[in-house]
């Protein structure tokens, strides 16, 4: 048992308290609490580090300090409702979680979902994708003291953010995909707030990259930092982009195809050296990638219904309330009680921001999922933050929490 | 609308593997070349013949470009089952959630403790018989929340009587500890209203420490 290991024992016996918790005078190790509250770990994340002087030697990360119980909430959930409780999870990333589990829930459904549904799927997954790599910009920035770094990603941010208010009605845990399609078409006007973004973003990412690709400091602080080979990111599974920064080419929208990916072309852009940097670089790249992904989806967007019309699934359109009593019936079905789902489990992924987004759903047949269960890429590449951390000094390591860009709601769910 | 009510296999192969056959058959299933990309357990008390808990894991081939369920039945009490964090290391995390929400035990896990719930917590909150509210909620109403004055609200323990505990325990269900938490604002507030040395056991400050006297 490593002193960090024992310690990480002890301190869960005492409660967290002190931050130095031992020093070893021959060894001249020292044992140091970084978190949970501390401005660089990206919410409550503990790191329990043994340093020998500032050469990290092993860092552990202890979590569970944002243990909601969203997967037993889901239990208590219709189908529908579960929808609302999956979405806050990663909070970065509402669009791409209730894909998963309405990919999932389809599965077991065995429903389609009508090409249109399809693409605003794609497009809100995408714009997804580029404001939640602007707050890892923004942060990451501030973390290395590129402070005007925050300001500009967080600026264009509220651009993402006011357009998913216009679709969804809400900034953040939209509840808006759904199993079946999207719970509503895109308002009108929605093609010009998106060309809007189509056309300015990829002006800003150059200035992004003008500020900060060649400067010599972040060159300084990101080059040769936190290495992960390319064996350690399939032994500890790393997707997303710090595994395609080690050179894992490896990407669900590409290789296994869901949604409307299969009907666009994307490159997916991979790194071989596995630093910091090469993250930078990856998801720069990404973003550039969904820019033109968004400007496809919207040449491409087919007109059609939004989601399946299934009237076992679907509530009717309040039109029909007035004119059809079995729409009065199903709608009442529907809201009183909520839809069956066959009996059986189903596993569906997305590409979220940070790698593979897994949701496991089973059911025994009725109204509720009986489990709801996801795989959480930050949950999943935060074992990987030891190898990348150790044997580099403790700055070092905030550059190295910074592009592994975890998002506590989802690693402790 | 393609739609087929009652399929019970709608998704990708599923496999189903004895407890004892895990671990060889997990490193069989790494030559070939699969590797874990998710990893949960369930509490299979609710679906029909499918004993109590099992372990569920994901595989994914990238070359195939495929994907495997595999179950694997978690017997006994307390479950268990051979760990795979040797054969994956990405292992090592969710199965330390799966020990953390279902009890069920990692045989040869190098540390196997709890990950998301605080390592002194009792019970395994995932489990169907550890039911939601079940947990007394740690915020204790305060005093100096309640109006105080005669006519303005019920007593104290009337309105106790009358708050759904959701199926918290009753007091005399509970630890001396817990219940004495959860008198003690009460406790305090008749203290204080009987008019017991009202300036030491006001209902705002905390109650004092019993001094020894010499």
């Amino acid at each position: 048992m490593s002193i960090a290991e024992s310690v990480v024992r002890t301190i869960e016996d005492k409660g967290a308290g002190a931050f130095v918790e031992s020093y070893d005078p021959a060894e001249e190790n020292m044992v140091i609490n970084l978190g949970p509250v501390h401005p660089s770990t990206h919410g409550v994340l503990r790191l329990v580090l043994e340093l020998s002087g500032e050469t990290v030697l092993d860092c552990r990360p202890v979590i569970g300090y944002l243990h909601t119980g969203i997967e037993k909430e889901c239990e208590d959930q219709t189908w529908r409702g579960a929808v609302t409780a999956v979405t806050r999870m990663d909070y970065l990333a509402p669009f791409h979680n209730e894909q998963a589990f309405s990919l999932a829930v389809e599965k077991l459904l065995d429903l389609e979902v009508p090409p249109r549904g399809k693409y605003i799927r794609t497009l809100m997954s995408e714009l997804g994708r580029l404001s939640s790599h602007l707050v890892w910009f923004g942060t990451s920035g501030l973390d290395m003291g590129a402070m005007s770094a925050m300001f500009y990603g967080f600026r264009e941010r509220e651009l993402f953010l006011d357009f998913y208010e216009m679709v969804t009605g809400l900034r953040m845990n939209h509840g808006y995909n759904i199993p079946g399609g999207v719970w509503q078409d895109l308002p009108e006007g929605w093609e010009e707030v998106c060309a809007n973004i189509v056309s300015i973003m990829p002006g800003r990412i150059d200035d992004y990259e003008s500020l900060l690709t060649e400067n010599p400091i972040w060159l300084e602080r990101t080059k040769g930092v936190g290495i992960m080979s390319i064996e350690d990111a399939v032994r500890f599974g790393a997707t997303g982009p710090i595994g395609r920064a080690a050179g894992l080419d490896w990407d669900l929208r590409r290789d296994m195809p869901y949604e409307a990916y299969g009907e666009l072309s994307f490159e997916v852009p991979v790194a071989s050296e596995g630093d910091v940097y090469a993250r930078y670089q990856v998801r720069m790249a990404e973003m550039r990638e969904s820019i033109k992904l968004v400007g496809q989806v919207m040449e491409k967007m087919p007109e059609g219904d939004y989601k399946n019309m299934d009237p076992k699934i679907m509530p009717p359109p309040r039109s029909e309330l007035n004119r059809s009593m079995e729409a009065v019936i199903h709608h009442f079905k529907l809201v009183t009680q909520g839809y069956t789902v066959p009996a059986g489990d189903a596993y569906a992924a997305v590409e979220s921001p940070r790698g593979e987004l897994g949701a496991y759903v089973v059911s025994d047949g009725g109204t509720a999922p009986y489990r709801c269960h996801v795989r959480d890429p930050s949950f999943i590449n935060l074992q990987s933050l030891a190898s990348m951390a150790k044997g580099g000094l403790v700055a070092d390591l905030i550059a190295v929490i910074a592009s592994v860009d975890p998002v506590m709601g989802g690693v402790d769910r | 609308m393609s739609r087929s009510a009652g399929r019970l296999d709608t998704t990708d192969e599923q496999i189903w593997v004895e407890p004892g056959e895990w671990a060889a058959r997990a490193r069989g299933l790494k030559e070939e070349g699969w590797s874990l990309t998710d990893l949960a357990g369930l509490d299979t008390i609710g679906l029909h013949g499918r004993g109590a808990f099992e372990v569920v894991a994901q595989l994914l081939h990238p070359e195939l470009k495929r994907r495997i369920m595999v179950h694997v039945p978690a017997p006994g009490e307390p479950p268990t089952v051979p760990s795979v964090a040797d054969v994956w290391p990405v292992a090592d995390f969710p199965e330390r959630e799966a020990y953390d929400m279902f009890g069920i035990r990692f045989e040869g896990h190098p540390n196997l403790v709890r990950i998301l719930m605080p390592d002194e917590w009792e019970g395994y909150p995932l489990r169907k018989s550890y039911g939601v509210g079940k947990v007394a909620i740690e915020f204790i109403p305060q005093p100096m929340l309640q109006i105080q004055s005669a006519g303005q609200s019920p007593k104290p323990h009337e309105s106790d009587a009358d708050v759904d505990r959701l199926g918290q325990p009753e007091e005399d269900e509970m630890g001396d500890h817990e219940a004495a938490m959860r008198r003690a604002p009460f406790a305090r507030a008749a203290q204080a209203e009987a008019g017991e040395d009202a300036a030491s056991v006001s209902p705002l400050t905390p109650t004092p420490k019993e001094e020894t006297r010499p």
